[in-house]
């Protein structure tokens, strides 16, 4: 992780470690001085400890992130007593999968499908939340607008981008690749045979959305999320990169934790962090901020069952063996 | 000679011409790129963070350097046939044990050589995830396979008397070869340390691919965004970087033998008679002042870049990573081919060896040009005007500058700039490989050509032969062993290099290789890097024979 930001450096790191571990020693000391009676207070708010290691899969510009996680990591400071949280940004989607799988991440923003391949990899991982939109998540068709495809009426009329060059975010994003490439091939589009050129794999949605209006492929498939947002930015140059066509509903993004966050930090943690983000409804300070970075209204419980279905189509197209 | 005709035409014919492979659509990009070589990000805040990128490169070079130092001089001894001599124990039976255990220990060298630094880096963050130790543990372990091949052939090249004399008296045999070798050959090995460090830069700044910090890493960072100004300040970062090391290693080199290659696993003899020649001169020299300065920098800068990156070695002794480190061999083995079976792999494989081929057919040619072009007029006191002078001095600053720039970007950033006009597949590959390695040859071609001797030259000059006709019937006669040999030998390199270019998603098994890592399908994986071991191996052993046969 040092290698990302050295602010929270592992020598450095090692210092820290130990400064709080004096000062709690210190405080511990301290309560007990003071009386029984600030004990049973504390014990009410159960107060937990150490610094949990937050990531995310790197979907946007990684500015973006630094700023929607900065924000997420003070919310949840605030509201998970005794818990520092430091954000880790990582390359690429395999990489958040991968440093999930060697305990160097504690919870992750993963997608549906990054999601399915950590809790394989990790098994008791746990699924924490999801955001609103991601029960009812979509991916968009973005067309240049001098590509000759115009708004597509149902899947099935996907097969026009048959023949037309094509760019993919991430080749193990959900809404980016996988759904896309399976409502291609409901419409008989095999990406590896029938596009012009094999299909690009831009690495992020706001690449795809970048490349496309540069005009370096005709066509591009990304979140309808993060779409909606650089559309509401005003950023876009509409006589350039066109909506073609939005597909049917499938779940996507997740929050999901490592299995033994509670004996890491103390008993009753994961329930306690999982409160936290469900209670991110915009009422309390600065929350909107985040949800809006979010692109959501609110997160809300989700399952492992809901991503049956994607663990089925990864399956299909080789991203899951 | 018609082989390597034959191989050139299957080649190209395998990955195809036809304009369908260019991405018309892609030119203004690449244009917006270009465009912001005049305008790099320069605010405080970039610039430091270039600087603090460029110091965590360096470092995971210095620290990886010393690492394969050490693993080659503890692996070399056992690794030189000297060990092995046939004086003491001559028996018949215990030859045949010996043959094969040399053999074995052969083996174990010779597999983690033809990995790729990039290939070892995928494989320890499985275990390691993003700390320091991937960077340093990727550049040890195959420079560490290397450097002891290398030292092995130093110590058995050493003279052999001490060493017979000291085991006649009854030494043992690794007491025998420290005390009758080591000093004899410190000189080679220090000159070959530096040799591997300015290669462990390069591979430092491509490591950035797999999340390891420093300038490749940001580079990407700054690609993801397509903020080419921001690219640009860290390219011209790399290029001095290049620049510097450049010239200081062809000034230890110039003053040690001078070893003709870059960046793979060349023995310091070289392939062709001439540099035998002027290695058997120089290699018995002390080391120089520069070396020593040199060799004390670095031993220096060790414990400031173990700071800088916050190395902690013990991570390896770490129970959770060592358990991590054993499942990880468990879902390796035994290897499984991908969903596409064995047609899948040997259709890779076959695209690797094509993309290879071509590639180094370009960088030789256009390598070429650029040395042509920036090379030092072999006689200096030829009369000329100032405006002919002035010309020729622009002229071959332009040819290097634009030779160290080609060799200053990193392949994997070649390959995001090939994949902006070219479609996904075997040419974004070609032409980023092909970018690269011009830079290399250009580098390579430019020493064989200053290395000729003047005499021919100044002759010509005296019968008033005209510029091209010296170039055509004496300079590159003259030059044409060495640059055949070079050539043969990059081809080999370029082979291991299509990893790279195929892990950022051209075709070829790094492509394989990404898709496996992707799905995390580690069998597959291990079936995939099997493949490259012995296509590796394989290129190692034609390229010899080219090699010798050109002499």
């Amino acid at each position: 992780m040092s290698m990302f930001s050295y602010r929270f450096s592992s020598a450095r790191r090692f210092v820290a470690v130990a400064l709080l571990a004096t000062t709690a020693v210190a405080c511990g000391s301290d309560t007990k001085e003071k009386g029984a009676d600030a004990t049973t207070k504390a014990d009410a708010t159960a107060t937990f400890h150490g610094t949990l290691r937050v990531s995310a899969i790197p979907d946007q510009e990684p500015e973006k992130l630094v700023r929607r996680y900065q924000l997420f990591a003070k919310y949840i400071e605030a509201h998970v007593p005794g818990i520092k949280v430091e954000y880790v940004p990582v390359i690429d989607y395999p990489a958040s999968v991968s440093s999930f799988r060697t305990g160097d991440l504690d919870v992750v923003w993963f997608g549906g499908l990054t999601g399915v391949q950590a809790r394989s990899a990790v098994p008791g991982a746990v699924t924490l939340a999801q955001r609103d939109i991601d029960a009812k998540f979509t991916s968009v068709f973005v067309a240049a607008s001098d590509s000759g495809v115009g708004p597509i009426a149902d899947v099935n009329g996907l097969s026009v981008i048959a023949g037309h060059s094509l760019t993919f975010g991430s080749e193990s994003s959900t809404s980016g690749r996988v759904m896309p490439q399976y409502f291609l091939g409901k419409a008989g589009v095999d990406v590896n045979t029938d596009l012009k050129g094999k299909p690009g794999f831009s690495g992020s949605h706001d690449k795809t959305i970048a490349l496309v209006a540069a005009g370096t492929f005709q066509v591009g498939a990304l979140s309808s999320s993060v779409w909606d947002k650089a559309v509401a930015a005003g950023t876009l140059d509409k006589t350039k990169i066109r909506e073609v066509f939005r597909t049917p509903t499938f779940f996507d993004y997740h929050w999901l934790a490592q299995p033994k966050l509670d004996t890491k930090f103390g008993q009753g943690f994961t329930a306690k962090l999982r409160q936290a983000i469900l209670e991110l409804d915009g009422n309390g300070d600065g929350e909107a901020a985040i949800l809006e970075l979010f692109g959501a209204k609110r997160f809300i419980e989700t399952k492992p069952e809901n991503y049956a279905k994607i663990e089925e189509i990864g399956k299909t197209i080789g991203v899951i063996r | 000679m018609i082989g390597v005709v034959v191989a050139a035409i299957w080649s190209i014919d395998r990955v195809g011409i036809s304009g369908d492979h260019f991405n018309t659509r892609g030119w203004s990009s690449l244009g917006k790129f270009w465009g912001a070589a005049a305008r790099p990000t320069l605010t405080n805040e970039f610039m430091a963070l270039t600087v603090r990128a460029a110091a965590t490169t360096l470092s995971f070079a210095i620290v990886g350097t010393v690492l394969s130092t050490i693993i080659g001089l503890l692996y070399a001894p056992i690794l030189a046939h000297r060990f092995w001599d046939q004086q003491r124990l001559s028996a018949t039976r215990f030859r045949a044990a010996r043959t094969t255990m040399l053999w074995l220990v052969r083996a174990f060298g010779a597999v983690p050589r033809a990995v790729h630094e990039i290939v070892w880096a995928l494989l320890l963050v499985q275990v390691f995830g993003t700390d320091p130790i991937v960077a340093v543990l990727a550049i040890g372990i195959p420079f560490g396979a290397v450097s002891a091949s290398v030292f092995a052939d130093i110590i058995d090249d050493a003279s052999p008397h001490a060493h017979n004399n000291l085991r006649a008296a009854g030494a043992p045999r690794l007491a025998a070869l420290t005390y009758s070798i080591g000093a004899d050959v410190a000189a080679d090995v220090t000159g070959y340390v530096f040799y591997r460090f300015e290669c462990a830069i390069r591979t430092a700044a491509i490591l950035g691919v797999i999340g390891a910090g420093g300038l490749g890493y940001q580079m990407q960072l700054s690609f993801q965004t397509l903020r080419y100004s921001d690219m640009w300040t860290l390219i011209y970062a790399l290029v001095i970087i290049a620049g510097v090391v450049d010239m200081w290693s062809s000034a230890i080199r110039r003053r040690q033998a001078r070893s003709n290659t870059h960046c793979g696993d060349m023995r310091l003899s070289p392939p062709d008679n001439d540099a035998i020649a002027s290695r058997e001169i120089t290699q018995r020299h002390k080391p120089s002042h520069l070396m020593r300065w040199s060799f004390l920098s670095l031993i220096a800068a060790v414990p400031v870049a173990w700071w800088w990156i916050e190395l902690d070695p013990f991570i390896v002794l770490n129970h959770r990573r060592r358990s991590l480190l054993a499942e990880l061999v468990t879902s390796m083995l035994p290897p499984r081919y991908g969903p596409g079976g064995f047609s899948a792999l040997w259709n890779a494989a076959v695209d690797t060896v094509a993309m290879s081929v071509v590639a180094i057919g370009a960088s030789v040619a256009l390598g070429l040009l650029v040395a042509i072009v920036g090379a030092r007029p072999v006689v200096a006191s030829l009369p000329r005007t100032r405006f002919a002078r002035s010309v020729g001095i622009l002229q071959r600053f332009t040819a290097r500058a634009s030779g160290l720039f080609a060799r200053a970007i990193p392949q994997h950033i070649w390959a995001f700039l090939a994949a902006l006009v070219l479609f996904p597949g075997a040419w974004p590959g070609i032409a980023a490989l092909t970018a690269y390695n011009t830079g290399i040859m250009a580098r390579l071609f430019g020493e064989a050509l200053e290395d000729l001797d003047p005499r021919t030259e100044e002759l010509l000059i005296a019968s008033g032969a005209p510029r091209r006709s010296r170039l055509l019937y004496a300079t590159l006669p003259a030059a044409a062993p060495r640059i055949i040999a070079l050539s043969a030998y990059r081809w080999e390199v370029i082979m291991r290099e299509t990893v790279i270019v195929g892990v950022v998603g051209a075709a070829g098994l790094g492509r394989l290789i990404q898709d496996d890592l992707v799905a995390r399908d580690f069998a597959a994986v291990t079936s995939t890097i099997a493949a490259l071991v012995v296509m590796t191996i394989a290129a190692a052993a034609i390229s010899k024979r080219l090699r010798i046969a050109m002499r």
